[in-house]
């Protein structure tokens, strides 16, 4: 399907994008920020991609289209808080109330869809060496047990028993920030 | 370390089990945890998005979801917008750039390429050159941006031959600001910058920039864009 010649001439005045139709300049303009957000809280892709399209499925139909930006967002976020926490509550009988930490990190404004990972960062930060060497092996660099072990001259086993106390660790400095 | 006893078994594997998904980027299995339990899924889900570009999203889904959220708007009238339309209008490719994906039919050795978008969006489009420029407008060894439609790119023109490349960022979707000191392309937003070959120079996980079809015509700078 090589076009012909120009067919068309578009004048520095004629060019501009045409008008968006309402949801998709929404979907357009969120769905990665959604995404990450959601990323930040399942950290896996499968439930991410799942939870996602739950919420613009739920969201979308009852968007104001034309409403502020803000407005919107704040909408799908507030869907995206409501879709986490019934996964949580359905996949892992974890309640709501033992989630308070989303009110603290609450919709991200448009320039800092990165806020869940500098969190985890600050958590890595304030955890004992052994234990962040341990989980920054694991989560950051994607190591095995066995190649975590490998790298600190120690067994898997006790790489694993590490992890877990890293893991204790680390929850407590969250609930602390 | 003695208040550091490993509980007894089956609470720890479940959690070990957990992690061992999410490194591998499976869903993890459900399971009633206790609230202590809970507390270790969550530390761990949310470490786990420290891995560069692990918390980006494919661009076959955000494609598939697209066309399934078209599919729902069509179903409930959608506002009188009919599927045709959000499939196959600039909409749809605008907000393919500005996710900084689904660029396949403005991209050069598409031109054999079925028409057909993944994600279901099965709509034929055709396509058309659009002049963007004089060539003799361009600075050489400079950046020139342009818009076409729903394509927002650079020009990058080397003597008498001129490139074509995408200028939204690969990593958020940002666009994408020529640097003339540094001869580069910054962006905006999270410090990324990409060479003028669209080279990413600074984040290991970026992809380059996508280069846009383009070509010369009796001094005119032309782009290809879907009709």
């Amino acid at each position: 399907m090589e076009p012909a010649a120009p067919s068309l001439r578009v004048l520095p005045s004629e060019r501009g994008a045409p008008e968006p139709s309402g949801w998709e300049a929404v979907y357009s303009a969120t769905v990665v920020p959604v995404y990450r957000y959601v990323y930040a809280r399942v950290g896996n892709r499968p439930d991410a991609e799942d939870l996602t399209t739950q919420v613009f499925m739920r969201a979308l139909p009852r968007l104001r289209l034309g409403a502020p930006e803000e407005e919107i967002r704040g909408y799908l976020f507030a869907t995206a808080r409501t879709v986490l926490a019934d996964h949580w509550r359905d996949a892992f009988d974890a309640p709501v109330a033992a989630l308070p930490e989303d009110l603290a990190y609450a919709p991200p404004p448009p320039a800092d869809e990165e806020a869940g990972v500098r969190r985890a960062g600050a958590i890595l930060e304030r955890l004992p060496e052994r234990y962040r060497r341990v989980l920054e092996l694991r989560f950051l660099r994607g190591y095995s047990l066995r190649e975590t072990g490998a790298a600190l001259g120690i067994t898997a086993g006790n790489a694993k028993v590490i992890q877990h106390r890293a893991l204790r660790k680390a929850a407590e400095v969250a609930e602390e920030m | 370390m003695s208040d550091e006893q490993d509980r007894p078994d089956q609470p720890a594997r479940r959690v070990d089990d957990y992690v061992e998904a999410l490194l591998h980027d499976r869903q993890p299995r459900r399971f009633p945890a206790e609230p202590e339990e809970a507390e270790l899924l969550r530390v761990a889900a949310e470490l786990r998005g420290l891995r560069p570009g692990a918390d980006l999203p494919r661009r076959e889904f955000i494609d598939a979801l697209r066309a399934r959220l078209a599919r729902q708007a069509g179903e409930a009238g959608g506002g009188g917008v009919s599927r045709r339309a959000l499939l196959a209008g600039g909409a749809a490719a605008a907000a393919a750039l500005a996710a900084g994906v689904g660029l396949d039919r403005a991209l050069e050795g598409s031109n054999d390429r079925p028409q057909v978008a993944r994600g279901g969006a099965l709509e034929p489009r055709a396509a058309r050159w659009v002049a963007v420029a004089e060539l003799a407008a361009l600075p050489d060894g400079a950046a020139t941006r342009f818009s076409a439609g729903a394509i927002e790119g650079f020009l990058v023109r080397r003597g008498e031959a001129v490139d074509a490349i995408s200028a939204v960022c690969t990593h958020m979707g940002c666009i994408l600001k020529f640097n003339p000191a540094a001869g580069r392309l910054d962006c905006p937003c999270h410090s990324a910058s990409f060479g003028l070959d669209g080279q990413p120079l600074n984040r290991e996980y970026l992809t380059a920039l996508p280069r846009l079809v383009s070509r010369v015509s009796a001094g005119s700078v032309e782009v290809r864009v879907d009709a």
